[in-house]
Parts: structure tokens; C-alpha cells; sequence
């Protein structure tokens, strides 16, 4: 019984963790692994600032990955709830 | 009457010939017709763009752009030339909708692998700016814009600028230099380009913003 106690607290935690993580990551809707970097400089033979643009390597969280894993968490820890209202 | 009459006239006569075909000069000491290649050593070659949906908005480019354009100086409106965009070269963050976007529901990449602007002519050209050694100007690129296999005919407005070869343009590139930018939309719909269904307005704009940055030598 104890064990399962702790996988329900820690269904909740991953779920709190993982929309956390989300949340910081910038809320996208869905997972980018790369993100796109604009150098700005000015050009003085044309007058006008030159941009140079490099995409890199970035992984930030969407809500495609983070919403599934989430809810799994959620799930367990309801259904621990659920099981231990039943046994009580 | 003086020779330096004569003279007056002949050039009157000129610029009123000039004006009455329509024809804009690069207020440069430029002579004969100029080939403008795009390479990365003046600039990179650049296209940018955006889409913006109610589930998503994202950003993308393709690095992978060139052609070339004659432009004389005498006339600047009889400006062709084509420019061409790997699809390919496409890129958005995330690795996955990059390969869809290549992907027979969308760009279709294999069959069609670029996208290209056949400039027929310009018009509408101003001079806007004039200094030393440089000239800007504005102007509408009438041609024809391929994409997914569709032809379309487009009037693109363009800022050319045009820089006369110095020592500091040398170490880009030999040969005058030339920067052309561009910013206009284009809908997904008017080339035939469906994606999976529900996507285009849920996920992906109907509308795609497009920001271009051309830079070349001129020889």
C-alpha cells in the first residue's frame, strides 16, 4: 500500500514538472529542437543593417510531449486516490 | 546656331526620348547591361518566412538561394533574370515538420525542388536615394512565381540597391555589388497546396509573410 502511495505522489510530481518545464520552454504548442538565431549587424556598403541567420541546436518543451506525459501523471495520481478512497 | 546649342538640344532630345519610352536610369556612372549574380559573399542569400495560425505561429527560412538578373543601367525597367529557393533548404525548428513540409501533401520537394521568380520587367521604379558611389531604389518585379508546380503571374515590390565597386566592396566580392530586398505574402491556397486536412488554418496560416534579402556582384 505504501508503494503505491508513492508512485501516486510521484504521478503528481512528474505531472507538475513536466508542465512547469512547459511553461518555462515558452508554452509552444509543439516540441522545437532547434531555434533560429539572427545576427544583426550594419552594413556600412549598403547603408543598412545585415542580418545573418544560423539555426541551432535547441530543445524546448511543446505541449505535444508535455501534455501526454502530463496526463499520465495526473491519471495515476487520481487513480491512487481513487483506489485508496475505495479501500478506505 | 552655336555648337553648344546644338549640343543643349541633342540632349533635351534625349531625356524626352528617355521619358516617352519609360525608362529609368541608374543614376550612376554605370555602363552597358550588367549581370547580377547572387552570392553569399556579398550577403546571405536569404528567404524568411512566417505563418500564423490560431494553434501555431512559426518562423522559417531557406538558405539555399540563387540566380541571376540583367540590369541595364540605361533602362532599368528591362530588368530579367530568375532566382530560384531549394525547398529543401527549408527550415522551422522542428525537424519533424520540416520533413512534412517537403512531403507530397505539401511542398512536394521531390517533384517540385524549387521554387523560382521569373522577373520579366520592373515598374513603377523611383529613385529614392543618391549618394556617393550608391544608389537605392523602388520598384515592382512583374514575372512569374513557381511553386508546387503552379505558374502565377506577381508584382513584387523590391528596394534595390546598387553600390559602384571601391576597395571596401573588393573584399566581398570583384565587380559592382547589389542588395535587393522583398516583402510580400503568399497564399497556399493560390498554389495548389492543400497539406493534410484541417491543417492549413488550424496550424499552419493560409497566408504565408515572406521577407527576401538578395545579394549579389554585378559584372
Amino acid at each position: 500500500m505504501r508503494g503505491w502511495e508513492l508512485v501516486r505522489w510521484l504521478g503528481l510530481f512528474i505531472a507538475l514538472v513536466v508542465l512547469a518545464l512547459w511553461l518555462a520552454h515558452g508554452g509552444h504548442v509543439f516540441t522545437k529542437d532547434k531555434q533560429m538565431v539572427v545576427y544583426r549587424e550594419h552594413d556600412p556598403i549598403f547603408g543598412t543593417s545585415r542580418e545573418r541567420v544560423e539555426w541551432k541546436p535547441s530543445f524546448r518543451l511543446g505541449l505535444d510531449i508535455a501534455g501526454p506525459v502530463a496526463a499520465v501523471g495526473l491519471g495515476v495520481w487520481l487513480l491512487g486516490r481513487w483506489i485508496r478512497r475505495r479501500k478506505a | 546656331m552655336s555648337v553648344q546649342r546644338i549640343g543643349q538640344l541633342v540632349l533635351v532630345s534625349l531625356v524626352n526620348v528617355t521619358v516617352a519610352l519609360g525608362a529609368t536610369q541608374l543614376p550612376l556612372p554605370v555602363s552597358g547591361k550588367k549581370t547580377v549574380t547572387l552570392t553569399n559573399s556579398v550577403g546571405q542569400n536569404l528567404c524568411r518566412f512566417h505563418s500564423s495560425a490560431p494553434l501555431e505561429e512559426f518562423e522559417g527560412t531557406a538558405d539555399e538561394v540563387s540566380g541571376s538578373f540583367t540590369l541595364d543601367p540605361q533602362n532599368l525597367e528591362a530588368t530579367q533574370g530568375q532566382i530560384r529557393v531549394t525547398v529543401a533548404s527549408m527550415r522551422t525548428g522542428i525537424a519533424r515538420r520540416d520533413e512534412h513540409l517537403r512531403s507530397p501533401d505539401w511542398l512536394d520537394a521531390e517533384r517540385y525542388p524549387t521554387i523560382s521568380f521569373d522577373i520579366q520587367k520592373l515598374t513603377d521604379v523611383r529613385i529614392t536615394e543618391q549618394s556617393r558611389g550608391r544608389a537605392v531604389l523602388t520598384a515592382k518585379a512583374v514575372g512569374l512565381f513557381s511553386l508546387h508546380g503552379v505558374q502565377k503571374p506577381m508584382e513584387l515590390p523590391i528596394m534595390l540597391t546598387y553600390v559602384l565597386e571601391n576597395a571596401e566592396t573588393r573584399k566581398r566580392a570583384p565587380g559592382d555589388l547589389v542588395m535587393v530586398q522583398s516583402e510580400f505574402t503568399l497564399s497556399l491556397r493560390d498554389f495548389n497546396i492543400r497539406g493534410r486536412q484541417g491543417v492549413i488554418g488550424s496550424r499552419v496560416g493560409e497566408n504565408i509573410r515572406v521577407w527576401v534579402t538578395l545579394y549579389g556582384s554585378a559584372m
